[in-house]
């Protein structure tokens, strides 16, 4: 089985032929036991298992002895329970086919400039969404999403603001209020001249401008916070399916 | 005095009353109309957050009291208001500061046009239409909630800060997680489970 989400995950032994013993145990992608399962009835179970995204895990089904070996069919059964990326009660209102950004600040335009395309483009095994095309426009009017730096030793990466009206009017709470504008402030300060970590920074504020909330429970979302220990730089399954749970 | 004169005098009465309740009304309505507030919510990625991260990466870490609000003004990066106050130093857990130390943090309110001013100043170029700019009755207001900085005059905290030298100021980084409430049993207060938690570096400064 190879995992592509990072969540809780349920393995189930059924359908056990009667009267025999059948054991199952799980296995890391180097087969390392995981954990096992060893009772006498016809079910067995592994619940809540803690499974990581890009890893393969190999669940091995025996007979207690030969006595109770069978040619009888038994049944498996794999589910996870991904940790989701939550949302916003509100949404982005622009034109997610055509999404234009004005960089106030240039410093990390090539970073945000990957960011933007991890979001248009995942990877297959993170999925698809309507997202269309990502420009920059010399004109703040025609933008979406505006990009400004500073530099501070507030202990934070970026911040995103969101504003009802085209151009910054009106600022409003995402849980309260549609937007239409954002602002992603980069911080240098912190950031310096990580590249990865500055891709990482604006996929994730990008996120909050798309009207996804912190996950920071799910190390393996762009959404959890560097400070809760974020492990990628990129947009997860998680995450892509947050944003078309918003925009199907 | 006739019958005409006693009206007239009535009337007279009658006139400067409505108009003293009127006057009285206006200018109670024109000072008490409250301004009006924007609030400033956001989402953002902090860098650190765990007392073993803010110790390590903090230039000065206090136990002390907050004694209150001194000067609220527009962050000279990000426009956006940052408050200034004091606190009595009870013990230096990392670095010297001395008796007290005055320490900044995102919160507070400040007038639009000080917003505006900051925002042109760094060349932001002011996310606001024209329009907003002839507002004279409007503040903007850092949004409260469970990780903003929570400082009441009176109360003891755990105090992580960095030292900017370009602003000369010691700054609470990571809002609510850099100050911390602390209970009477010496515990502080954890912004994510909303409990009271032993930290290591206070248990060690006991000893």
């Amino acid at each position: 089985m190879y995992e592509d989400e990072y969540g809780s995950a349920n393995f189930w032994l059924g359908d056990i032929p009667s009267g025999k013993d059948y054991e199952f145990e799980l296995y890391d992608y180097a087969g390392r036991l995981i954990r096992g399962s060893y009772s006498t009835s016809t079910q067995e179970q592994i619940y809540n298992q803690t499974v990581t995204p890009d890893n393969a895990y190999y669940l091995c089904v025996f007979p207690l002895n030969a006595n109770h070996y069978s040619s009888s069919y038994y049944r498996v059964r794999a589910k996870v329970y991904p940790v989701v990326t939550p949302v916003y009660s509100c949404k982005f209102t622009g034109n997610l086919s055509s999404v234009k950004c004005y960089l106030s600040d240039s410093t990390y335009a090539k970073q945000i400039n990957d960011a933007f395309y991890n979001w248009q483009s995942p990877p297959s095994n993170v999925g698809t969404n309507r997202l269309g095309s990502i420009s920059k426009t010399t004109t703040k009017s025609q933008a979406q999403i505006e990009w400004q730096g500073y530099s501070s030793a507030d202990n934070f990466y970026g911040n995103t603001y969101f504003y009802r009206g085209v151009g910054g009017n009106t600022q409003v709470q995402p849980n309260q209020s549609d937007w239409a504008y954002s602002i992603i402030y980069l911080n240098s300060y912190n950031i310096g001249v990580d590249n990865l970590k500055a891709r990482g920074v604006a996929a994730h504020e990008i996120g909050h401008a798309w009207g996804l909330d912190h996950n920071n429970s799910n190390q393996y979302s762009i959404m959890c916070q560097l400070s809760n220990g974020r492990r990628v730089h990129s947009i997860s399954k998680t995450d892509n399916d947050a944003f078309y749970r918003k925009y199907p | 005095m006739n019958f005409h004169d006693k009206n007239k005098l009535i009337g007279l009465a009658c006139i400067v009353f409505v108009l003293a309740v009127g006057g009285i009304f206006i200018i109670r309505s024109v000072s008490d109309v409250p301004p009006e507030v924007r609030e400033i919510p956001s989402s953002g990625d902090l860098a650190y957050s765990t007392p073993e991260q803010l110790l390590e990466r903090s230039d000065l870490v206090v136990v002390g009291t907050y004694l209150g609000d001194e000067e609220c003004r527009a962050s000279p990066w990000m426009a956006y208001p940052i408050t200034s106050g004091t606190v009595t130093v009870d013990s230096e857990l990392k670095g010297t500061c001395g008796e007290t130390v005055t320490i900044t943090f995102y919160g507070g309110e400040i007038p639009y046009s000080e917003f505006l001013a900051m925002e042109e100043e760094l060349g932001h170029e002011p996310a606001l239409k024209s329009t907003d700019r002839k507002a004279k009755n409007k503040v903007i207001r850092m949004m409260k909630d469970a990780f903003s900085v929570n400082a009441v005059p009176g109360q003891r905290y755990i105090i992580y800060l960095n030292y900017s030298d370009k602003d000369d100021m010691y700054f609470v980084g990571s809002n609510a997680y850099s100050m911390r409430l602390l209970n009477e049993k010496g515990q502080a207060l954890n912004p994510d489970t909303q409990n009271y938690e032993t930290l290591h570096i206070l248990e060690e400064a006991k000893k």
